[in-house]
């Protein structure tokens, strides 16, 4: 009987860091970072001194330190503290989400593809390579076109666009595990092919596709910004750190600053949860980069 | 080897026309269809009429289809609503000033990206690795918009020393056009480079542990030269794959770009064809850019197949 998966994988993060300790160093700064991260989004709102939408045009673009407004204010008078710390949880959500949605779909998508093979394969993968020529940006651009840009066109967007790599992954690692002998001894028991997928074939298929489900999640955190900065996405008066970016284009000679905070929490987030992505891929993976 | 190449180009022809379909059924799929959204103003049935009348939305969608397909294959297609501009004369206009955003991009991260990820693989786990590879990370991280706001913000508003956008055309001075491709094409190749880097490392890293490099040394070749020469050119292979991958990210970036520089390219039409709620025009657009993307991966898959002597001889089950 071997170790659970994660005591295995557990052991092998532990080697990592002493094979290459300065990275290991780098996964426990992304992990950390990370979980800050999720709390602000989660206990922010909570700390958050004022609403996030409250207006105030008797201090419109306050500089950061002004009294009670630690980060200033913005163009109607609005706290940016306050407006950080709502936005986190926005633009958090829309990465997460958007990911744990192209993997529920992807996942099994690759993996019938990959089991029963043969024109099944064949017409499931065709249609990825299709949606695969679609960028998430086009197809935010298409959902936008259809009905009114919300957060969750941009989180269907983002997802979508995530389910032809994970597909790809979970076909890959079916098609090696399917026609190994303990597979065909369930096949020879008679059991059906649902509950080979998801008994013998489903455990085997999860790590790959959880260290592309990792280095995922920060790429779809700068694409929900990117849409929400370019309309696409969450709509003004929502707090969404690519949102206040756009609106503070129009400010920037005035106030730098409204400029400068959303994008540094941006960066910061997606580069911890690079930091932590690439961590779990060198102890998950140990062929890859070492 | 021509047979695999054979099945590459219809797969991609299928591609492509599965993505044909994919663009005019999601213009299609709007609500009301596409023709109450050109005659938003008015709720007058005979404007609507007269609008389904004039785009030909009366006939039957698989008609409508055939027609569209027929006119994406003569080069047209179809007429702007909103600017009464032939969308293939629109799409004309811009290509040339997204190609050259895209291929200054594409330059400056294989400058950046190709020797960081070399120096990075020299000498693995030690500073310059470490260095390397948390700077390039850093550069997966950035979200380009931003990079461009903050570009604007320093060199333009700041520093006086670059043009905060917008764009010049060749025949307005090749100095001036790309003193206002500058900081597009930093901003843009930056992510690039980043991935870019990475894939060096991995695969210079792997090339420098193989048999060849030690033979390499051993017939006392200098290490420079089998650094760069053998190493290197086994590791472009892999590189060049990825890369061709990793095309659809620039394209993304290509929008937001143009939008925060206001570059005229095919990244605003499509954006401005939203906003607008051009149908023909997005429909051009978006077709576009997705037939782009499958003929570039098209190009890599045939590449890769004459440049890897092993694709030669075994054809494995479907294309990966």
């Amino acid at each position: 009987m071997p170790a659970p998966v994660s005591a295995r994988a557990a052991a092998r993060i532990v080697r990592a860091a002493r094979v290459r300790p300065r990275f290991a160093t780098l996964a426990v700064v992304g992990a950390v970072g990370s979980l800050i991260v999720v709390l602000v989004a989660i206990f922010g709102p909570l700390a958050a001194p004022y609403n996030p939408n409250a207006v105030s045009f008797n201090l419109v673009l306050a500089p950061p330190g002004t009294a009670h407004h630690l980060l200033g204010t913005d163009q109607l008078g609005r706290d940016v503290l306050s407006r950080m710390l709502y936005g986190a949880r926005t633009t958090l959500a829309a990465g997460i989400v958007s990911t744990l949605l192209g993997t529920a779909v992807g996942l099994p998508y690759g993996m019938i593809a990959g089991y029963f093979r043969g024109p099944v394969d064949m017409l499931l993968m065709r249609i990825a390579d299709v949606m695969l020529a679609f960028p998430f940006l086009l197809l935010a651009v298409g959902l936008a076109a259809i009905s009114q840009p919300t957060l969750w066109t941009a989180v269907l967007a983002l997802g979508v666009a995530q389910v032809p790599a994970i597909a790809r992954i979970a076909r890959g690692a079916t098609l090696e595990i399917r026609d190994l002998e303990y597979v065909q001894a369930a096949l020879v028991n008679g059991e059906s092919d649902l509950t080979i997928l998801r008994r013998q074939i489903l455990p085997n298929v999860l790590r790959p596709v959880t260290v592309q489900t990792t280095v995922a999640i920060p790429t779809s955190i700068v694409g929900a910004s990117i849409l929400a900065f370019l309309g696409l996405g969450v709509q003004p008066p929502t707090a969404d750190w690519g949102g206040m970016l756009a609106q503070a284009q129009q400010y920037l000679y005035q106030s730098p600053w409204l400029g400068v905070f959303p994008g540094v929490a941006i960066f910061l987030t997606a580069f911890c949860f690079n930091l932590l992505g690439d961590g779990i891929t060198d102890a998950l993976n140990p062929r890859g980069r070492r | 080897m021509s047979w695999l190449i054979t099945r590459r180009v219809v797969i991609a022809v299928v591609t492509l026309l599965l993505a044909t379909i994919v663009v005019f059924g999601a213009v299609h799929a709007l609500p009301g269809g596409p023709a109450t959204a050109l005659s938003a103003d008015s709720t007058d049935p005979a404007a609507l009429a007269a609008t389904m009348q004039r785009y030909g939305f009366n006939q039957p969608l698989p008609l409508q289809y055939v027609r569209w397909l027929g006119e994406v294959l003569s080069g047209q297609l179809g007429t702007s609503p909103i600017t009464d501009i032939p969308v293939a004369t629109q799409l004309e206009q811009r290509i040339p000033i997204t190609l050259e955003l895209g291929v200054l991009s594409l330059l400056f991260a294989v400058a950046l990206g190709v020797p960081a990820g070399v120096a990075a693989a020299v000498r693995p786990g030690r500073v310059t690795d470490w260095v390397a590879s948390t700077v390039a990370l850093g550069g997966l991280s950035l979200p380009h918009f931003w990079f461009g706001i903050l570009g604007i913000l320093i060199f333009a508003v700041h520093l006086h020393v670059l043009p905060s956008g917008g764009f010049v055309p060749l025949s307005g001075g090749i100095g001036e056009n790309l003193l206002h491709m500058v900081m597009p094409m930093i901003v843009l190749g930056t992510g690039l480079a980043a991935v870019i880097m990475r894939q060096t490392r991995a695969a210079m890293i792997e090339a420098l542990g193989a048999d060849f490099v030690r033979t390499a040394r051993a017939k006392g070749m200098r290490e420079w030269q089998v650094i760069w020469i053998h190493a290197l050119g086994n590791s472009l292979i892999t590189v060049i794959t990825v890369v061709g991958l990793q095309l659809g990210g620039l394209i993304a970036g290509v929008v937001t770009v143009e939008e925060v520089f206001n570059i005229p390219g095919i990244g605003q039409l499509t954006l401005d064809s939203v906003y607008q709620r051009d149908y023909p025009t997005l429909q051009g657009a978006v077709l576009l850019i997705a037939a782009g993307y499958i003929i570039v991966n098209l190009l890599t898959d045939v590449c890769y197949t004459l440049v890897n002597p092993r694709l030669r001889v075994t054809v494995t089950g479907g294309a990966t």
